[in-house]
């Protein structure tokens, strides 16, 4: 998939579109913290109508290509990296929402695959 | 189908072929702007040659197989020339992403997006009464 990301999209806007392409799995944005372990805490969850602008101090605007053989951490990373955004995958896990972060070294293909086998 | 990849021909003489050859699909060729392992892209101009848009482009033929998988059709293409491309499916006019299903193969997305573009069959018992007809005041 091509993810267009730039300051004036909103964090709706990128999970939307994420979602349609990847059915079962979904991506959730936080604001930056001091440190890693802070990252993804629930604390610094961004809500879904924030412009990216608005929680990254890079303002680099590009195309992210997502495949599905990507690694779920590999997809992380590159968020990071490239576009300064701290990010966390979740899986549709019997009807809850659950972080990957444990299954990071699956692909994106294996982790919707584990979350349609539970639903179907 | 054959795709010949020469160096003199142009991304829109590719992206022609292989709509000629799967009329339900597109190929876009994109181009790496960082050194990020092909996630930071951006779409080539469809005049460019492809000499222009490969650092490893050899002149040749390149066989995409209507039994291959998008996943491979796109890997064929990033792993032999560097040319990182995405294919999208037409469905209702509109071109769907592949992504999550890239283990269908070229043949079967084609076929996907014909037959979920045609019109909706309706049965009309006999013939349309127009006297049922009215467009409102």
């Amino acid at each position: 998939m091509l993810l267009h990301i730039s300051d004036s999209k909103t964090v709706e806007d990128l999970q939307d579109h994420f979602n349609k392409c990847f059915p079962y799995l979904k991506i959730e944005f936080y604001k930056e913290a001091d440190n890693h372990l802070k990252a993804c805490d629930k604390s610094n969850l961004v809500s879904h109508y924030t412009f990216i602008g608005e929680i990254r101090k890079n303002a680099y605007s590009g195309t992210l290509d997502i495949k599905s053989w990507d690694k779920t951490s590999k997809v992380k990373k590159d968020f990071k990296d490239i576009f300064g955004l701290t990010i966390q995958v979740f899986r549709l896990h019997k009807g809850e929402w659950i972080p990957t972060t444990y299954s990071d070294d699956l692909t994106l293909k294996q982790q919707y695959e584990l979350s349609k086998e539970l639903v179907q | 189908m054959i795709i010949l990849l020469q160096s003199n021909r142009t991304v829109e003489q590719m992206k022609e072929d292989f709509s000629n050859a799967f009329p339900y699909l597109k190929i876009s060729f994109f181009t790496k702007k960082q050194e990020s392992e092909g996630a930071l892209t951006e779409e080539v101009d469809p005049s460019a040659q492809l000499i222009e848009v490969s650092s490893v482009l050899k002149d040749g033929d390149t066989v995409v197989n209507s039994t291959d998988t998008i996943k491979e059709a796109e890997q064929k293409f990033e792993k032999q020339y560097g040319l990182p491309v995405h294919i999208f499916r037409k469905q209702n006019g509109v071109w769907m992403d592949t992504t999550i299903t890239d283990d269908l193969t070229l043949q079967e997305q084609n076929t996907w997006g014909r037959e979920a573009s045609k019109p909706l069959k309706t049965k009309i018992d006999g013939h349309f009464n127009w006297n049922n007809f009215s467009l409102g005041k």
